[in-house]
């Protein structure tokens, strides 16, 4: 949780930076021949900075990339950045004041005024620092990876050694593979989706948060998400196992690491179902066995077995009495869980 | 377990048959046995749903182990059977019983025993205490230790005057070098990004009480570097701050291995490792102490001697792990000790002695954390009641954000109490002063005498940063409004004044999401997958969107929302208490400590809370009209600075005893 305090200081940058920072349009001069596109520019300019002066942040930005789009200008350039920086999107904030640098720079230096140039440079500073940097580690590697709707981007100003890339800059799109098992994200702070998906997979939806500032990793090891496996029947007292371990009678709804389990569900007079069961990573599974009872054959007839054990336990009685059978012991008692350990 | 058939049931028949003459004649005796009954007190299955069974031989070897889920009361006693074939001596087992929740366990890496506690750390009140306590700051090594508001020492080599407390730590140097010393950690921090390090100054003596021997001081927040003689020091810390308790890290080293990391002073906590006689099946996983009751029972079996033990598991244990006096891999039963039925209290394993009467078969009553209703119609008189309970306090929501994260987690059992149904207002602040109140901190509520301001500043230190404080000396339209811009000392006062208290982060988190409720609720007014509307809370209101903190923003709202409508849904159910997520910020009782700290271990299970006098950092919960989403859950953990006086988000409720 960032402080307070950091909250506050980070706005002080945004508002000094509005105050100061949205460069007015003594340019771009409108072209000798009033080009219609350069009206309509200006006019959009003028519109956006209006927005801007009122803290209307959204309209700005709207009004702004208009104008841009129909006449290009470092200033507008540098507008866009300050409007996104305001709204919270810093990564794209920092590739556009990258953009209005270089702009500048191609137009020999003419579009920006020295303190707007030294105000954005501060600013990729400031960015910098409310970055989240995330190390991700993804096991496998093999996923098609999309942050807040986005697939990423490749920081064209990170080494190519080892590339740093960014969430929030490409269009809203589909998830794309992801660079590499271990990579390293900037990212904004605050809370994103991470949607992951392999081929024949239903995607893993992950929501995480990032401080101003932080540096974590995270480690996205899909094949150990939980699954959930959940055992429902409408018969009651019916137990359930997984992997013979007693998880309690159904229904049950249990968190299991992806793999394979064998379920079985067991009542007394009802023959025992038993399932084996892949979990995937992120998925739920659910099991609702109708358990059939055990049909009643003859040998299932108390009276059959009654009339047999008559017949042992007389034959046995004279058994014992020609044979002097050895003693014996009673069984250990295992409780309700049936369960009785020989400490040997 | 035996399977049953009928065929197997004839032939028992016949073989029971077959015995009769030999029970007649020759009858053996049973092995030596004893058959264990595990009850509990507690709620099933609110508080445990799921039994461990340990079992360990006489030498202390681990046998055998079992977990079994018991999520219905009808399933309790949980009954099981332990036997030895020694026909000629007794023996002894040594059986461990957890009781705990379903998905609450921890990796298992061994046994993991609690270190002692030493106490809260100490605030010196005066120079020869803090001198006679001063520890020994070793050789690049590093010590934290707490200082507290009021002087204790004057600094007279230092250019500001020493006007808050002091800490010292003594050093002895060997060898004639450069060294330095210096503060290397300050909480609480101040300042924006940047951490700005609290205002401090470091000075070096010869002799840790006697002024006149100070040699040299560094300048304000900076490092004192000197070439020093073998021999011993003492460092004494002076400041100009603001009058508050900080603490303070302390380091010294050469001054060539300054940058070198410092040699690391706590030894990483001893895991003793036990393992089945089959390593890979020892289990990879055990329950969370915190919400689990852990018992050693011993069981002596008696050749020929069948006995039933009852061992009643008591909520009283919750958070109390046994002590298995782990030893060469093993467990000792002569040493260990267990939790019988009184909080935090360990006593040696003795032999259970068997039960005499029958078994009865039934679970026994809930009593442990079970429900304290309040009588009578409520909320009255703006308090609500809040019936008194048990509830799993922590969880793992925020695990991974370090300061926010209310890990782990432990069961509480909240006796009754009363709560403001809203949040203090300025009208409630000033109907106290006409009264005599007087705030013990004389600078707050900040006051602003204006209408509110419609922007966030540029820093809280600002002059605009009034603007956005609520209160004003002569009523301005806002008497509605939550107080705001006010320390943790003076809302704590007029908690007293009231007839109450701050209340502490379990009462707080229990009325936020738990009392009175089947389960927790992921916010005050019930469970849901995302955010609250802006309507529905009072959240998000900054005009500047940091971190989803604009995301509510509107000029004409740009304040916190009156105490009596924080939001459509902000309503706590079946006590009525409202805003108690958003609007502003709640101080409260307890020092802000994670809860791995031993300020947490030390506390028991019944009202928990982390009490410290002297604490540079208080909690505070609840988010506020400029906050992130997140802040809104009740298990998110904030801290603050009990002295600041700016915090344009941070307000109270009060707390007061139950009826009796």
């Amino acid at each position: 949780m960032f402080r307070r305090s950091d909250v506050a200081g980070a706005i002080a940058f945004v508002l000094v930076a509005t105050c100061a920072g949205i460069a007015h349009a003594d340019e771009p001069s409108p072209a000798p021949e009033e080009d219609p596109d350069v009206v309509r520019a200006r006019e959009e300019f003028r519109v956006g900075a209006d927005a801007a002066k009122r803290n209307r942040w959204n309209e700005a930005l709207i009004s702004f990339e208009r104008s841009l789009k129909l006449r290009k200008h470092a200033v507008t350039t540098y507008n866009v950045a300050l409007c996104e920086r305001a709204l919270g999107q810093y990564t794209r904030a920092r590739q556009t004041l990258r953009h209005a640098l270089d702009d500048n720079e191609a137009a020999g230096g003419r579009e920006l005024a020295t303190t707007q140039t030294d105000n954005a440079r501060a600013y990729l500073g400031q960015i910098e620092a409310l970055l989240a940097k995330v190390d991700v580690h993804l096991a496998p590697d093999d996923v098609e990876l999309a942050v807040d709707g986005r697939p990423l981007e490749r920081d064209a100003s990170s080494d190519p050694k080892s590339p740093v890339w960014v969430a929030g800059t490409q269009p809203p799109g589909p998830g794309e593979r992801a660079p590499s098992a271990h990579f390293q994200l900037a990212i904004d702070p605050g809370h994103h989706i991470f949607v992951l998906s392999r081929t024949g997979l239903k995607p893993i939806v992950l929501n995480r948060s990032f401080e101003p500032g932080q540096a974590i990793d995270l480690p996205l090891a899909l094949d150990k998400l939980d699954a959930q496996l959940v055992v429902e029947t409408r018969d009651e007292r019916a137990l359930v196992t997984v992997d013979d371990v007693d998880v309690g009678y159904a229904p049950v709804s249990l968190r299991r690491p992806a793999g394979r389990y064998h379920v079985t569900v067991r009542r007394r007079g009802f023959i025992p179902y038993a399932q084996d069961v892949a979990l995937e990573p992120g998925a739920t599974v659910k099991l609702t066995p109708q358990l059939a009872e055990e049909k009643t054959a003859l040998t299932q007839r108390w009276w059959f077995w009654a009339g047999a054990a008559a017949i042992l336990v007389g034959t046995g009685v004279g058994v014992y009495y020609a044979t002097a059978p050895s003693p014996q012991r009673p069984a250990p008692d295992g409780g309700g869980l049936g369960w009785s350990v020989d400490i040997r | 377990m035996v399977r049953r058939h009928p065929l197997n049931a004839v032939l028992l028949a016949a073989a029971a048959a077959s015995s009769v003459g030999a029970c007649r004649d020759t009858e053996l005796p049973p092995y030596g046995e004893a058959v264990l009954e595990i009850d509990t007190d507690v709620l099933v299955p609110a508080l445990v749903d799921r039994l461990r069974i340990d079992i360990f031989d006489q030498e202390g070897r681990w046998m055998e182990t079992r977990d079994v889920a018991r999520p219905d009361p009808r399933d309790w006693p949980v009954s099981f059977g332990v036997y030895s074939r020694d026909e000629t001596s007794p023996t002894r087992v040594l059986v461990r019983v957890r009781a705990y929740l379903e998905g609450f366990v921890r990796d298992y890496r061994g046994e993991r025993p609690e270190p002692p506690l030493v106490g809260p750390p100490k605030v010196a009140g005066d120079l020869a205490t803090m001198c006679r306590d001063a520890p020994v700051l070793p050789m690049n090594g590093v010590t934290t230790l707490r200082r507290g508001k009021d002087p204790v020492t004057k600094t007279p080599t230092c250019s500001a005057p020493a006007t808050t407390g002091s800490v010292a730590a003594r050093i002895t140097i060997t060898d004639e070098a450069d060294y330095r010393v210096g503060v290397v950690a300050a909480e609480p921090q101040r300042g924006t990004l940047r951490v700005v390090p609290l205002a401090w100054s470091i000075a070096l003596r010869r002799q840790c009480d006697d002024e006149s021997s100070e040699i040299a001081c560094s300048a304000p927040n900076g490092t004192l570097d000197a070439h020093l003689l073998p021999g011993d020091y003492a460092l004494v810390t002076g400041g100009a701050a603001r009058l508050q308790p900080a603490d303070l890290t302390l380091r010294v080293a050469r001054a060539e291995d300054w940058d070198k990391p410092p040699a690391s002073t706590s030894p990483p906590p001893a895991l003793s490792p036990i393992e089945l006689p089959d390593a890979a099946l020892t289990p990879r996983s055990e329950p969370e102490p915190g919400v689990a009751i852990d018992r050693l029972v011993v069981a002596e079996l008696d050749p020929g001697v069948r006995a039933r033990l009852h061992v009643d598991l008591h909520g009283a244990c919750f958070g109390q792990p046994a002590d298995l006096a782990v030893e060469g891999g093993r467990a000792s039963p002569a040493k260990a000790r267990t939790c019988v039925s009184r909080e935090r209290e360990l006593q040696p394993v003795v032999p259970e002695p068997p039960r005499r009467d029958p078994p009865s078969g039934a679970h026994a009553t809930a009593t442990f954390g079970a429900t304290q209703p309040c009588e009578g119609t409520w909320p009255r008189d703006g308090r609500a009641c809040i019936p008194g309970g048990a509830y799993v306090f922590g969880g793992s929501e925020f695990r991974a954000f370090e300061e926010s994260s209310s890990w782990p987690p432990r069961v509480a059992r909240m006796t009754r109490f009363l709560l403001d149904v809203e949040e203090v207002s300025v009208g409630r602040w000033r109907s106290a002063v006409a009264r005599g109140f007087v705030s013990s901190d004389p600078v707050t509520p900040r006051a602003n005498e204006g209408p509110l301001g419609t922007k966030v500043p540029p820093t809280e230190e600002a002059d605009e940063a009034r603007l956005l404080c609520t209160w004003s000396t002569s009523p301005q339209g806002r008497e509605h409004l939550p107080v705001n811009c006010i320390s943790w000392y003076s809302a704590r006062a007029f908690c007293n004044f009231s007839g109450g208290d701050l209340p502490t982060e379990a009462q707080w988190e229990y009325a936020a999401s738990a009392a009175g409720r089947p389960s927790k609720t992921a916010y005050p007014w019930g469970d849901s997958e995302i955010a609250p509307r802006c309507d529905e809370a009072t959240w998000g209101r900054s005009n500047d969107s940091i971190v989803g903190g604009g995301a509510c923003y509107r000029p004409e709202a740009f304040a916190p929302s009156p105490t009596a409508s924080p939001g459509v849904v902000d309503v706590t159910p079946v006590t009525g208490v409202r805003g108690l997520a958003g609007n502003v910020n709640e101080w409260l009782l307890d020092s802000a400590e994670p809860f791995t700290s031993e300020c947490w271990r030390a506390t028991g299970v019944t009202d928990p809370a982390c009490l410290v006098g002297d604490a540079p950092l208080r909690s505070i919960r609840g988010g506020s009209w400029l906050g992130i989403p997140d802040a809104l859950r009740p298990l998110f953990r904030s801290r603050q600075d009990p002295g600041k006086t700016l915090d344009l988000t941070a307000g109270f409720r009060c707390a007061y005893p139950g009826p009796r």
